[in-house]
């Protein structure tokens, strides 16, 4: 277990240093030029323009700035914004929200989806199987920004229940909404996966035999549908976690939610390359962390899985 | 022997007396399926089980018998439901019951024993843990063993009434695992004052060790052992009461499995399914199901998917158990032999009706109906010859080597055709330094036109053997000729030829099959790849080889899904007929099919045999099927050829001890019958 724990974490170098070249090259490659759109309107001064160019790198060659990048990186150095605000501090501002924002997203698509999907999977056939069914089916194939201004309308502005839209310091109930939106997708989604799951396992030979046991159909339930048809709905709820963190653009836009997608969409306009790497990394590590620990957690309840 | 057969008198007199312990009457069950379609799966069935009672119900899949069992369990799968007649148990009609009211009756009143040992425990769970479910939902007490009323009836005719109940309940206590020490300490001490001493007390004391197991053995019956041993019946009295205090659930579970055979129980019941062989699990399956001591336990073919070794091993040990705790038992098998082996009475169901019952030797001697003449005729453990058709080809072959000799450019053809010489194959094992020999310096040759059986159990190396032949696996050392070239050199176009002549049928016909493939292309499949002929003629040689294995050409368009196990596995045979090969590597081709269907495929195999002069290698675990087909036997236990010789010298003269226990284990083997 160690040994598989230890080279998994080093399988992490060469992800993250993959995807941060990647996402360098593609900032890097966009068209415009971000010392000329910091002057705005106004004509631009040479000098001042190659001293900015200077103090960022962006005289030199792609890959030197790359490695500067990554030099510094590992110091924990990321550089400032044109701005001139340190990255790690704006990052530091906005990834906090987003992580409220994922978890209440994460429980509201858990329990939901959970709940729902047992209670459909076990009345399979049933008039309400059919409503969730369709309902989910809604969920899935409408965008995410067409159920974020369905609620806002609905939800913020016609019945006045719940905020419209965030800010910039938000609490629980503005992100209440654009939790919900968030979490709505995978929702569906694990609706789906729960009841096909319980339906298949309450046909499972184990389950008659646990019923000729005379055990109560409660438990049988409990311990022998549940348990098993759970084991696939966690994984795919760890493998979310880390898409709830780095998705969460299209929802921060619609709702005005300054956390880390928001940053992100503003700095990749700005074509602030220091800033998208820093927050892609960020993201990346969530992303493998997140895998790793559904790995392990699948193990730990699947007795037949053992990594070795 | 009087014994026994007073014994026997009472046991009669007592199920006369008790009434039938389920009497099921004119049952109807009914599935609906999807288009609204009403099945007919049992009609009119009735049978009737009295405690102690083996009662068996045959037919082939299909036929209704596990329906009606499950019926009785109140378990029917899906759409199904119970739609007239009645279900009796203890003289109670249990048909309309709810749910509810089945989960009082299950477990403890009634047992299930199922089918398939690998599908019915639960992956996630120690097995330990599923035992335990049994006897939590039932409210077992752990510490006393609960005895049928069947032996209550039994033992209290036996015996005067003991002083009170309260007494006798003690007596029933089980061995705890915390005072096994003590007490086995206790006993040597009695020993050592009784006189008995040196290396008599040691085999006493090993006998105690082995015996005196926690959650199984109980307070009398050490007082009785040791009592037996010589120690004064007081001074047994004495230790047995202080020493024997109860057990807790951890020892009552180990205790259950040890009693259902599988060795040190107390750690196996810490593991999970996956870690355990299939005639574990089934031994699992036997101590849940005996586990709240039911008076009738339904075995739903307890044993067809293990091997006939295991089988005849489960079923002796599931039979002295039944007997020892006075459970009556609803056997349910598609083999006729076995049914007649282990059973007192026979039930015949056919298409959902019963065609015949009775005492087992009457049914098996004299059968009335057609379908069961048809079973004792198919019935592989009952077959005392050949089928006729081999023998006939046995001729047949050798004329046709007479021919082949004759025939030009086959001269220097050798007479073997596979011939395998010192054949070794070691595979890497996780965590393990040393590798595991699964084939060892294993050495035959099959002659041309006839057929050669290897015969092993699981794991004793014989399918690696046939991946070695088929050029699936490349072999540590030794070698495999074909036609005397030596195939280990075969490469490109040598290799498409040989494989084109040396063809395999495989054990499964439900995964050897393209599931996406319809039967047409699944059959010339193997022409495409070797090139052979236009569009034209090869769908004129498909039509051939569905006739040929007496397949109708309508089925050219199905699919696999739409045909059963039967016509799967004779699917495989046409596609492996194909090429024309000369040899037909068939391994375990027939094991997974009903004893019907599974006769059907070997005269088959037979008659084209006959037909064409080909060559079988055939693997098998069932000796059964092997005298059926095979010319010559090659027995092989792990991994070692242990016996080879021709087919009537093994079952008439076998040498080796292991191959004796594999003729043992043949089912209805040693039933004498009057057939005619």
């Amino acid at each position: 277990m160690g040994k598989y724990l230890l080279r998994r974490i080093l399988q992490m170098i060469p992800v993250v240093l993959g995807t941060t070249l990647l996402v360098y090259a593609l900032v890097f490659a966009l068209p415009g030029d971000p010392v000329k759109a910091m002057f705005g309107d106004k004509p631009i001064n040479a000098a001042v323009a190659a001293q900015i160019r200077a103090e960022y790198n962006l005289d030199k060659p792609f890959i030197v700035q790359y490695l500067l990048f990554l030099k510094n990186a590992l110091t924990l150095n990321f550089g400032n914004t044109f701005a001139g605000q340190p990255v790690i501090s704006e990052i530091g501002r906005a990834f906090p929200v987003t992580i409220k924002l994922a978890l209440m997203a994460f429980c509201f698509e858990a329990i939901f989806g959970v709940v729902f999907g047992i209670i459909s999977g076990l009345k399979k056939g049933k008039w309400y199987d059919s409503v969730i069914l369709i309902v989910s089916l809604l969920l899935i194939s409408v965008p995410t920004f067409v159920t974020g201004f369905l609620g806002q309308y609905f939800l913020g502005v016609k019945w006045r229940l719940l905020p419209v839209t965030a800010g910039s310091d938000p609490g629980f109930l503005d992100l209440l909404m654009p939790a919900m939106v968030l979490g709505s997708v995978s929702m569906a989604y694990i609706i789906r996966l729960t009841r096909s799951e319980v339906s298949s396992n309450i046909a499972e030979d184990y389950v008659r035999t646990a019923r000729a046991k005379g055990m109560s159909n409660r438990s049988v339930i409990v311990r022998h549908v549940l348990r098993n048809s759970l084991i696939p709905v966690v994984t795919y709820l760890g493998q979310d976690l880390g898409s709830l963190m780095s998705g969460a653009m299209i929802s921060e836009t619609i709702f005005n939610v300054h956390g880390i997608g928001f940053l992100t969409y503003q700095s990749i306009l700005k074509g602030e390359s220091n800033m998208v790497v820093s927050i892609v990394t960020l993201l990346t590590l969530i992303f493998v962390v997140c895998n790793l620990l559904v790995d392990m957690l699948y193990a730990a309840l699947d007795p037949r899985i053992r990594y070795a | 022997m009087s014994e026994k057969n007073n014994t026997n008198d009472k046991l009669l007199a007592m199920q006369r007396e008790q009434g039938p312990i389920l009497e099921v009457k004119d049952l109807k069950v009914d599935f609906t399926t999807g288009d609204k379609n009403v099945v007919h799966a049992v009609r009119d069935a009735s049978f009737t089980v009295y405690p102690g009672q083996w009662v068996a119900i045959v037919g082939e899949s299909g036929s209704g018998k596990s329906t009606s069992a499950m019926a009785v369990l109140g378990l029917l799968a899906g759409t199904g439901h119970v739609v007239g007649g009645s279900i009796k148990l203890e003289g109670e009609e249990i048909s309309g019951d709810t749910r509810r009211q089945y989960e009082h009756l299950l477990g403890d009143k009634m047992g299930l024993v199922p089918q398939d040992p690998m599908s019915n425990l639960n992956p996630v769970w120690r097995i330990g843990s599923q035992v335990e479910e049994a006897l939590k939902a039932n409210h077992m007490d752990v510490s006393h063993e609960k005895r049928s009323n069947l032996a209550k009836a039994l033992a209290g005719a036996d015996t005067e009434p003991q002083d009170e109940d309260q007494q006798a309940d003690d007596d029933e206590t089980f061995i705890g695992s915390k005072e096994l020490p003590d007490l086995l300490e206790a006993a040597r001490q009695a020993l050592d004052e009784a006189g008995v001493a040196g290396k008599k007390a040691e085999n006493v004391m090993d006998y105690f060790t082995e015996e005196w197991i926690p959650g199984s053995e109980t307070r009398w019956r050490v007082a009785d052992d040791l009592i037996k041993a010589g120690v004064a019946e007081e001074k047994a009295w004495t230790i047995a009461k202080s020493y024997v205090l109860g057990s807790t659930m951890t020892d009552r579970v180990a205790g259950l499995l040890q009693e259902a055979g599988l060795p040190e129980a107390a750690t196996r019941a810490r593991q999970y399914p996956h870690e355990f062989s299939g005639g574990m699990l089934q031994r699992a399956l036997i101590a849940i199901g005996l586990a709240c001591r039911p008076d009738l336990l339904i075995a739903d073919e307890p044993t067809s998917a293990l091997d006939v070794t295991v089988q005849k091993k489960i079923l002796d040990h599931l039979q002295s158990l039944t007997n020892e705790l006075g459970t009556a038992v609803l056997f349910i098998t598609h083999d006729l032999g076995l049914a007649a082996e282990r059973a007192q009475h026979i039930v015949v169901m056919y298409k959902g009706q019963v065609v015949e019952s009775g005492p087992s030797l009457e049914v098996l001697q004299h059968p009335q109906h057609p379908y069961t003449k048809r079973l004792v005729a198919a019935a592989p453990s009952l077959a005392s010859q050949r089928i006729i058709s081999a023998k006939e080809h046995g001729e047949n072959a050798e004329k046709l080597m007479e021919h082949h000799v004759k025939g030009e450019e086959t001269l220097e053809r050798s007479e073997h055709i596979i011939t395998v010489s010192h054949l070794t194959r070691e595979f890497r094992l996780p965590r393990r330094k040393e590798m595991f020999k699964a084939v060892d310096d294993v050495s035959f040759s099959v002659k041309r036109g006839t057929t050669l059986a290897i015969v092993g159990e699981s794991g004793s190396g014989k399918s690696t053997v046939a991946n070695m032949v088929l050029k699936l696996l490349e072999p540590t050392s030794g070698t495999v000729t074909y036609e005397g070239q030596d195939i280990s050199g075969f490469k490109g176009k040598d290799l498409l030829d040989f494989r084109r002549h040396v063809q395999p049928v495989f054990q499964n016909p439900y995964g050897s099959l393209d599931p996406m493939y319809s039967i047409y292309r699944s059959i010339e499949e193997p022409l495409r790849i070797h090139k052979i002929g236009d569009k034209k003629s090869r769908a004129k040689r498909v039509r051939e080889l569905l006739d040929l294995v007496r397949m109708p050409q309508s089925v050219m368009q199905r699919y696999p899904n739409e045909l059963s196990g039967g016509q799967r596995q004779r699917i495989a045979i046409a596609r492996a007929m194909a090429l024309d090969p000369d040899v037909i590597v068939c391994d375990e081709a027939v094991s997974a099919l009903d004893v019907l269907v599974q006769d059907q495929v070997l005269q088959l195999l037979n008659d084209l045999q006959a037909e064409r002069g080909l060559s079988y290698l055939f693997i098998t675990h069932d000796l059964a099927v092997v005298r059926q087909i095979a010319d010559e036997v090659v027995v092989m236990q792990k991994g070692r050829l242990v016996e080879h010789a021709t087919t009537d010298e093994v079952f008439d003269h076998p040498r080796q001890q292991y191959t004796k226990d594999l003729l043992d284990a043949i089912p209805g083997g040693k039933l004498r019958l009057g057939l005619d």
